[in-house]
């Protein structure tokens, strides 16, 4: 068993990146592109609330992805992958539903809207936070991996439904982006950027939850190596 | 490495918001082009679909919106979660390997007994 890892040069390009868009993104967005003329300064959330929105629909179209390929071929690579999207997706959703009410507070003159695409959200949200339960508190057996897997497939759905509720079910979210309603062209680069920050960001933190589930993976398999060869004490 | 990343990292943070104020501050014609298109697309934006660029000599209705409080908060709460979540993985990280060390020096300890 092999324990000594260095971080790979390319994690390091990842993580250069996704800084270095993250300032140019936050100067852009605060000192070059316009104030919007109805809703204000309140409006520059969007240059991080929608990007943190895309990272997270990614992240779980993801997990649940990989967690259909373990459902039919279970691996610990498969689980690695979709036990870290899940995760970031989770923060990346939280962001969201936080910066949502704060921008609707102004914007809409209340916290929060019983409207289609916030409420799929909040459910995909709990979704995964019931995903990331279960795996955090239910073992590390292969029977919990399965259920956890068809719990986050589930989710796929779901997204898919966040994403067409708007036109669905006639809510009063914005779409800004699908009806082409950035104009300004600074607000287009402000965007782009944030999309961009956000994409690597979330590869850089992908990378490390994935590292430490390798690590948890390696000390579950070392526990079971030292059980088997009557090793391990009670004491441990 | 880890520290050439961090080093580059602090560098960014002085040197990306100087260069870009500057260039903010320098092209004043740049603006010129966004006022005319503004209100063309005035009716997207009261269905809620649409941005439009505020007139900068639209002082008045710059006064009307006051949400800074809002603002700063969103973007506060965004790095103060992305900080958080970084610790609490590099504390998760540092525990498991302290973990598979203490395993790693009892399987030495018994191998070295027998």
């Amino acid at each position: 068993m092999k324990h000594a890892r260095t971080t790979p040069m390319l994690y390091w390009v990842f993580f250069l990146l996704a800084a270095t868009l993250i300032h140019y993104t936050l100067a852009w967005t605060f000192f070059i592109a316009p104030v919007e003329a109805y809703m204000g300064v309140v409006q520059k959330i969007f240059y991080f609330h929608v990007p943190a929105a895309m990272a997270m629909q990614t992240l779980f179209v993801i997990c649940g992805i990989t967690s259909v390929y373990y459902l039919f071929r279970p691996g610990p690579r498969s689980d690695r992958l979709a036990v870290a999207c899940a995760e970031v997706g989770v923060l990346m959703g939280a962001f969201v539903l936080i910066t949502g009410p704060l921008w609707a507070r102004k914007a809409w003159h209340h916290w929060w809207e019983w409207e289609p695409r916030l409420v799929l959200t909040m459910v995909v949200f709990l979704l995964y936070m019931a995903y990331l339960a279960l795996r955090r508190y239910a073992g590390d057996d292969s029977l919990t991996k399965r259920i956890g897997a068809g719990l986050a497939a589930l989710g796929l759905p779901a997204i898919y439904l966040v994403r067409i509720a708007v036109e669905r079910w006639r809510g009063t979210h914005p779409q800004v982006i699908y009806k082409g309603g950035l104009t300004d062209v600074n607000m287009q680069i402000a965007f782009g950027l944030g999309v961009a920050a956000f994409a690597f960001l979330a590869i850089v933190l992908v990378w490390r939850r994935w590292e430490l589930q390798r690590s948890r993976d390696e000390l579950n398999e070392l526990t079971l190596e030292m059980m088997e060869h009557d090793l391990l004490e009670t004491d441990l | 490495m880890r520290r050439i990343a961090c080093l580059t990292v602090i560098a960014l943070m002085f040197v990306v918001p100087s260069t870009t104020a500057a260039v903010a501050a320098a092209p004043d014609e740049k603006a010129a082009p966004t006022e005319p298109t503004a209100p063309e697309v005035a009716p997207a934006a009261t269905n809620g679909d649409g941005f439009t660029a505020m007139d900068p000599a639209d002082s008045e209705n710059r006064e009307e919106l006051p949400a800074f409080p809002f603002l700063y908060a969103a973007y506060g709460i965004i790095w103060l979660g992305l900080f958080l979540y970084l610790i609490s993985l590099g504390r998760r990280q540092r525990c498991v390997d302290a973990q598979i060390a203490e395993l790693r020096a009892i399987v030495q300890e018994k191998v070295g007994k027998a």
